[in-house]
């Protein structure tokens, strides 16, 4: 039988390389998102697009129905969509902050509450947060509260839904260079304005143990496993996909 | 939640009705915010929809009134925009709005021909058009488009509208089946004589109204909260195996010859 795996945000970046990893690895997948993409639209039978606005608690409840209505179940919901932005505390204003809460803090919490209303025992959630849910930093307070945040509901629901045997798990990335974060570090209070592709080297250079940063796949491929049967001793965990950049 | 309550349910979906200034669609607004539902109220005449979007508010509801050209698609992409900006989501569209004349055949002028059309069978085909797409994308939703019984066979007096009702009921069947495995729905009802005061001005003289009553079992004309029930139905996943239909709310007027 095929797993079926709903995947917010997966129409792009990040997401769009998780959703790659699991229709290749045979799972149907739902990917819930604004606006459906070529990309998406080339991954085959397998791939639905469902019209998604993550802020919007009925629309992750929609892509919930539609999944169970076309496969009869859901094995794995995936929290990918976000966004980053940075901002000195004295800019940040109502609309920025919230914009900012809907999208990363709140669509978590809606997409996992309309996950867990249906999810039955061997089911897990996986939720895409950031190192900057682990350490804070300049310019980013914002985000890094929204992932924070996050991390809080990672290890919270955890210990909630674990005795249903459903694992709540978070993946904590650090920069993956997609078209949406190179956006973000061009705005004026990014640590990499002007100069994003140096910044992106010098980072990669100084702050990663390993050679590289990680890349969309390799994020896709730990969803991957922790979504699997493989992780199933695993639950509350943030597990940091950063190629060493912040051990623990 | 009783289960009927839970059958019908269409709490706190959001629902837009085109035409909702007017004699039958301010009816079907107030009764769909009356079943819970959040209203957006458009109409080419805003006075109107405010008023009706105030109606909805002072009841406890949840209403937004737009101002809509139903033949101009941008405005419907628009409206649709500034709906989902207030409410986050569409579930039902009912394209409500639509004008009459009572012109003879031969004096009718394109003008007036066209205006009807407009009105009728082009806004409905845009309203489907615009929310239709958003709804197939998010693979779920609901709309109800409004036929008549002159849809087929057709009306005297009514020569530009029966035309139009016949096309919306055409258009249904054909969207109902081209979106029947995405997840939305599409039907439409088949009012009988529900007059307006127009309509009893333009339309309907004293030996009119006989043979109108003479064709209607019931013996008597329709009120617009008649409708609501058949709306609600359709609206709701109680009708989630229904799509291209035509349920008629006409007092049997098109279940007879004589």
């Amino acid at each position: 039988m095929k797993k079926t795996v709903i995947i917010t945000g997966g129409n792009k970046g990040i997401g769009l390389d998780i959703t790659r990893v699991f229709s290749e690895s045979n799972y149907q997948v739902f990917v819930g998102a604004r606006e459906n993409t070529s990309e998406l639209e080339g991954l085959g039978e397998n791939v639905y697009f469902v019209k998604t606005d993550v802020r919007e608690e009925s629309d992750h409840q929609n892509i919930v129905k539609v999944a169970i209505e076309k496969t009869g179940r859901l094995d794995t919901y995936i929290n990918n969509a976000g966004f980053s932005a940075w901002r000195s505390i004295e800019n940040i204003d109502n609309d920025f902050l919230n914009n900012i809460i809907d999208t990363n803090l709140k669509g978590v919490f809606w997409g996992c509450k309309s996950a867990l209303a249906v999810m039955n025992s061997g089911a897990s959630i996986v939720n895409i947060s950031s190192i900057a849910g682990k350490r804070g930093s300049s310019n980013n307070s914002a985000y890094c509260a929204s992932k924070f945040g996050v991390n809080a509901i990672t290890q919270s629901l955890s210990k909630e839904v674990g005795k249903k045997n459903i694992r709540v798990n978070a993946v904590c990335p650090v920069i993956v260079p997609t078209s949406g974060l190179k956006k973000a570090l061009e705005l004026p209070e990014s640590p990499a304005v002007g100069n994003v592709n140096e910044f992106i080297d010098n980072f990669r250079k100084t702050q990663a143990a390993l050679p590289n940063l990680p890349k969309g796949e390799e994020i896709g491929k730990s969803c991957l496993f922790l979504a699997s049967d493989d992780a199933s001793a695993i639950t509350g965990q943030c597990i940091n996909v950063d190629c060493g950049v912040f051990p623990q | 939640m009783s289960y009927i309550d839970k059958l019908f349910d269409i709490k706190n979906q959001v629902v837009v009705v085109t035409g909702a200034g007017g004699y039958l669609c301010s009816e079907i607004a107030i009764g769909f915010a009356k079943a819970g539902a959040k209203v957006a109220v458009l109409d080419l005449r805003l006075e109107k929809a405010q008023a009706v979007a105030s109606q909805i508010i002072d009841l406890g509801g949840e209403a937004i009134a737009l101002e809509i050209d139903v033949a101009d698609k941008e405005q419907h992409v628009r409206s649709l925009e500034e709906v989902l900006d207030k409410f986050g989501v569409v579930d039902i569209l009912i394209n409500g709005a639509g004008t009459n004349c009572a012109t003879p055949f031969f004096e009718l002028t394109l003008e007036e021909w066209q205006g009807v059309m407009n009105s009728q069978i082009t806004g409905t085909f845009l309203g489907c058009q615009i929310f239709g797409k958003y709804m197939v994308e998010r693979q779920s939703g609901s709309i109800i488009n409004i036929s008549s019984a002159s849809s087929g066979p057709p009306l005297s007096k009514a020569f530009t509208y029966s035309v139009a009702k016949a096309g919306i009921k055409n258009l249904t069947q054909n969207l109902a089946r081209e979106w029947a495995e995405n997840g939305v729905r599409v039907n439409a009802i088949r009012p009988g004589f529900l007059p307006t005061e127009w309509n009893q001005k333009n339309f309907i003289t004293e030996e009119r109204e006989k043979a109108i009553l003479g064709h209607t079992p019931m013996n008597r004309y329709g009120s617009p909260g008649e409708l609501i029930g058949a709306l609600i139905w359709l609206a709701s996943d109680a009708a989630s195996f229904v799509t291209g239909a035509e349920i008629a709310v006409d007092g049997g007027f098109s279940c007879m010859t004589i």
